[in-house]
């Protein structure tokens, strides 16, 4: 009797793990096809690669195009302090010529807790990460449910296939509108027409709500105090930094996160030896919408300008006085 | 931990090997601790509740049982449906009790500031509690045999499945059961797996998809339209039935992966046709208690017209506030218990032989039914008295109903209207008309019954596609059990 029950049971894991697989190769979710050809790129060019960026979406504004090393940038939406370490733990032992780390910090890297949803970040950041890395180890204690899902339901995103078709529809009418406006600017525009300026406050924005966290800061100090220690001791240079924000973005974030962000920031950079450039008021870009696609996010001109101006402070090593707004902490 | 988590499965799966490996009294003290185990996870703090409010009714039953005369039985039942009921009240419905004094003062003009107590309402403590007091109850009648194993008692009490929202378990039917823990069964394993997955369905699919919707109009109603309102009312119907429902299936099945077999606790009850059937069909297993332990005792039926009366009404209120220490539930209860009362006249003595059948009598009473517990749930669901006002007035008010219908269609326009973007809300349409049609078709046998009874091939078909019915459009956030509150 229980060997009916156990080979029924057998047959039935075994359909449902074969169809899961197919679909994942098939129809894998974006966030996984996103991470997983990133880590890919980085590998089959291990052999090249000098320098690797970080950091949540923010991240993104940094343009290996222009930027001095070969290099990759990793940063991706809703990826948190820990997930990086468990990034660079994977990856740091494959790049022999690694040379240098860029971690982008935003405002809200050290307040947004990936765990406080089971379902892991609103973007499924973790699960792609667990899906694109072949490690069975655990981001954090809790995240069994990501690492589960990400390993084996690769494919899941809710509501699959309309998500898809909708995304597929919306992408068809933003191509269209794109080409008719250079730059788009999104919800700045619109938030700043509405006066609803404190739409940038993440307290008042439910999802985010869900995520913020001010007791996970001191885990992922911990978390980049080991990453730049570990770095220092294969002679790799940490660099932390954080991109400009257009004006109304900062002015309407709880000053108390910058405030702490900074101070902490600093405190850090005493610690490890590490230098951590802030862009987020440099006045050349903070005052200029034109460089942003909307409050928080560079344009294509606006990477390539700030690419450019925080490869000239790294190359001659000038100070404030000639980036107004610019902090740099060492 | 959530019978839809991750951390449940890995329990339960370490929980049926275990069992496996135990021999007959290893197996009761390993479901004794894997089911104290579980509400741990819940509150640790609450477990010594838990344990007295058991061991106080084991103690009763022994009382009861060796009472030489009736006055001293009765002594005792007393006792411990005092204690247990005093639990319950400080627990659950003091603060209540205590506004209700607030408001009164203030109300006359003398106003008074109580002391509200600061402590957190303890899972699942009116369906153990109810659990418990069944039974001492019971042995006062004589109905079961005393339990002399107190690891046995406390089992029957918080036994894992049916811990934190019910069935509430009748004496008879569990402990027996407990007695035997036999070996698996093929039989009880398929039953038990289509019954959790059907759950799971009926949660993580529906209810789920719903919640969002009805939480996004409920939680800010003054800022809602008619179209939302009714949107979101009638939504909630499918949530509420499709989550408790779903739940109970859940704990039906883990339960009989064990070979024990709980009450069942739903019968299609939005397929009734009138109120009286409707309780005959929802939450077997409270309505059933109250029967038996409230209703009975009070004199039932057998009594005069007035007393009747005032029994269905006085029942229907205790189980509205059973559900929660709040006017919204005691008004739904009056709702169900006048209604009882008004059929009773509109169909006499032949309310309870209303031939089935889809013909127009049968659809006119349901639709009158239905619309009647769609009412209900209104005050169940509102956050307050004074917002289930609001939103009657609002659904009756019927303004801008055609700008808003059609502002669902344009993009962004489901989303700001009820909280669900719109392929979601296609989706929460088209999964409860699935639903609905399903149980509609096999309404006579049930639809675990009728997968079983499949052949080879399609029943396999349901196993898979439901497994990815949920994989693909399951709601995988923490969305807990509406009834866990209770």
């Amino acid at each position: 009797m229980e060997k009916k029950i156990l080979s029924r049971g057998a047959i039935y894991l075994v359909t449902v793990v074969v169809i899961c697989e197919l679909l994942s190769f098939i129809v894998p979710a974006e966030s996984v096809t996103v991470q997983k050809n990133m880590i890919n790129a980085v590998y089959l060019r291990r052999d090249k690669i000098e320098s690797l960026a970080f950091g949540r979406s923010h991240g993104g504004s940094l343009d290996y195009n222009i930027w001095d090393k070969t290099g990759k940038n990793l940063s991706m939406g809703g990826q948190d302090i820990a997930s990086i370490k468990y990034s660079l733990d994977y990856l740091s032992p494959e790049l022999p010529h690694l040379k240098e780390v860029l971690i982008c910090i935003s405002y809200s890297s050290l307040y947004f807790d990936n765990e406080a949803l089971s379902n892991g970040n609103l973007n499924d950041a973790r699960k792609g990460l667990y899906a694109a890395i072949p490690s069975y180890t655990l981001i954090s204690a809790n995240d069994y449910n990501n690492m589960v899902f990400g390993k084996l339901f690769a494919f899941i995103q809710a509501d699959y296939g309309f998500r898809k078709l909708v995304k597929a529809l919306k992408d068809k009418e933003e191509k269209k509108a794109s080409k008719q406006v250079s730059h788009i600017v999104v919800d700045t525009a619109k938030i700043l027409q509405s006066g609803k300026i404190d739409a940038f406050d993440h307290s008042k924005d439910k999802k985010l709500a869900l995520q913020y966290n001010p007791q996970i800061r001191e885990q992922y100090l911990a978390y980049l105090k080991q990453i730049a220690t570990e770095l220092k001791a294969k002679k790799i240079k940490c660099i932390f930094y954080t991109p400009p924000f257009y004006k109304a973005y900062t002015d309407n974030y709880p000053p108390k996160d910058i405030e702490e962000t900074e101070k902490v920031m600093a405190e850090l950079c005493k610690q490890t030896g590490t230098t951590y450039y802030d862009f987020s008021a440099y006045k050349k870009m903070a005052d200029n919408i034109a460089l942003y696609s909307n409050a928080d996010h560079l344009n294509e001109d606006g990477k390539e300008e700030f690419t450019q101006a925080f490869k000239q402070v790294l190359r001659d090593g000038k100070g404030p006085a000639e980036y107004p707004g610019l902090k740099i902490f060492k | 931990m959530l019978f839809n988590s991750i951390q449940f499965v890995v329990f339960l799966v370490i929980v049926l090997v275990v069992y496996r490996l135990l021999n007959q009294k290893g197996r009761l003290y390993f479901l004794l601790a894997a089911s104290y185990f579980f509400y741990a996870c819940w509150s640790f703090s609450y477990l010594g509740l838990i344990f007295f409010t058991s061991s106080s009714c084991f103690l009763s039953g022994l009382l009861i049982e060796k009472s030489p005369d009736k006055r001293r039985k009765k002594l005792f039942l007393t006792l411990s449906i005092v204690v247990n009921f005093l639990i319950l009240f400080i627990f659950k419905y003091f603060n209540f009790f205590v506004q209700a004094a607030q408001d009164v003062s203030f109300y006359f003009h003398y106003p008074y500031h109580f002391d509200f107590l600061d402590i957190l309402l303890p899972v699942g403590i009116s369906f153990y509690t109810f659990h418990s007091i069944s039974y001492v109850i019971d042995v006062y009648r004589g109905e079961v045999q005393t339990e002399k194993n107190l690891f046995r008692f406390l089992l029957f009490v918080s036994f894992f499945p049916q811990l934190v929202a019910g069935p509430i378990a009748r004496t008879k039917d569990l402990l027996p059961q407990l007695r035997h823990l036999d070996n698996y069964k093929y039989e009880n394993f398929r039953r038990g797996f289509v019954l959790i997955f059907w759950g799971l369905f009926k949660k993580m699919v529906v209810a789920d998809r719903l919640a969002i919707a009805v939480n996004h109009v409920y939680n800010h109603v003054d800022q809602a339209s008619s179209v939302s309102l009714i949107i979101a009312t009638i939504f909630f119907t499918y949530q509420i039935y499709c989550d408790f429902s779903g739940y109970s299936d859940i704990a039906l099945g883990v339960s009989k992966l064990f070979g024990i077999d709980l009450m069942l606790n739903f019968r299609s009850p939005y397929f009734s046709k009138t109120v009286t059937e409707f309780w005959r069909r929802w939450h077997i297993s409270l309505s059933t208690w109250f029967r038996d332990y409230l209703y009975i005792p009070l004199g039932g039926n057998k009594v005069s017209q007035g007393r009747w009366i005032f029994n269905t009404v006085f029942v229907f209120v205790i189980s509205g506030l059973w559900h929660g220490a709040a006017y919204t539930f005691l008004i739904w209860g009056a709702i169900h218990g006048i209604m009882l009362v008004v059929e009773r006249y509109v169909y006499g003595r032949s309310i309870r032989n209303i031939k089935p059948g889809v013909n127009l009598k049968n659809i006119l009473r349901w639709a009158v039914t239905y619309v009647i517990v769609i009412i209900g749930w209104v005050f169940f669901r509102a956050n307050n008295l004074s917002d289930s006002f609001v939103v009657f007035g609002k659904i009756f008010e019927f303004s801008n109903i055609a700008t808003d219908v059609k502002s669902l269609f344009v993009p962004g326009g489901a989303e700001s209207l009820i909280g669900l973007k719109f392929y979601d809300f296609v989706l929460a349409i088209v999964f409860v008309i699935m639903l609905v049609t399903i149980s509609f078709a096999v309404r006579k046998t049930g639809v675990i019954d009728a997968v079983l009874n499949m052949s080879l091939v399609p029943r396999w078909v349901f196993y898979i596609g439901v497994t990815f019915l949920i994989l693909w459009f399951g709601k995988f956030g923490v969305n807990e059990f509406v009834y866990f509150q209770f």
